[in-house]
């Protein structure tokens, strides 16, 4: 693609357009906003790619815009909105014959996530539920790889303490 | 701890089970995949259709500099040396050519004499005054 190739650039878009909207999704909980997000990360990497070091993979390089712009469409988001926006959105509401401890969980993991810093929840959520690692989490956010292990940490930690009573009611 | 931070933790199924009940899921299968690659496609065009992906240029802002500088530089020299002659020659051969244009452009000849006459009129007025 630095070679001014339009069908290699043609090739990427096909490559990373889902990983790199599930990435966007996962920060930004809108179809919509995910879509025109990832769009936007490829125009720019397009923009930016004379800045590529050839040699070098170009998913986390890529990954790294869309976080970077995720993250600041989130803010921008969350000043433009009247409403607080809520952190995280229930996927359904619970049904009648739901557990009411499960709900219960439900309701306080929902509550930690929402405590929880803007990075630990899209660290978080990169590592247990986008499967990257430690070292693709720190690339994107650019921080030490021992920020993110430690981040992480932190936010299992608070978030294991609310899935305690499901797991002592399995085990 | 230190060992912990220096490798990555291992995966957690029951958290990650959980974290998945709580939000949504990226909607794959929503989204119109083809339209947006389209979409894509057609702002890379239209940001740089004015320079297509395939001309732009990368050259460092001296390249086009240095592509000049051996014409430029024999170009300066001719042109510094045809100043000099200029510059130094002599008031005689000046002069010189001057009387030659005058004999040889008759409109030349009749703008002098018209000057001529303007001064002595001019001066002749200037005496009767005195």
């Amino acid at each position: 693609m630095q070679g001014g190739d339009p069908a290699a650039f043609d090739v990427l878009v096909r490559r990373y357009l889902r990983p790199g909207f599930s990435i966007a999704f996962r920060i930004l909980d809108r179809r919509e906003d995910a879509e025109d997000l990832v769009q936007e990360a490829f125009l720019a990497a397009l923009e930016a790619i004379d800045g590529f070091q050839p040699g070098r993979a170009f998913g986390p390089w890529f990954h790294r815009i869309v976080v970077n712009r995720a993250l600041n469409a989130r803010k921008a988001r969350a000043r433009r909105d009247a409403e607080e926006i809520p952190e995280v959105v229930p996927a359904t509401s619970p049904s009648p014959h739901e557990d009411a401890e499960r709900a219960d969980v439900r309701r306080r993991l929902s509550g930690a996530m929402a405590s929880l810093t803007e990075r630990q929840r899209t660290i978080v959520r990169l590592f247990e539920l986008e499967g990257f690692s430690g070292v693709e989490i720190a690339e994107m956010l650019e921080i030490p790889p021992g920020t993110v292990r430690w981040e992480l940490h932190r936010a299992r930690k608070a978030l294991r303490a609310c899935l305690a009573p499901l797991a002592e009611e399995r085990g | 701890m230190t060992d912990e931070m220096d490798r990555d933790p291992a995966r957690d199924p029951a958290l990650a089970s959980a974290l998945r009940e709580l939000g949504p899921e990226p909607p794959m299968d929503q989204v119109d995949w083809d339209r947006l690659e389209r979409r894509i496609s057609d702002g890379a065009r239209e940001r740089f259709g004015r320079e297509p992906i395939a001309g732009r240029s990368r050259a460092p802002w001296w390249q086009p500099m240095a592509v000049w500088a051996r014409p430029a530089i024999p170009l300066g020299l001719a042109a510094g040396i045809a100043l000099f002659v200029v510059l130094v020659r002599s008031p005689a051969e000046d002069a010189a050519a001057a009387v030659n244009l005058l004999a040889a452009d008759p409109l030349a000849q009749a703008v002098y004499q018209g000057e001529s006459a303007i001064l002595l009129e001019t001066s002749l007025a200037d005496e009767a005054a005195q």
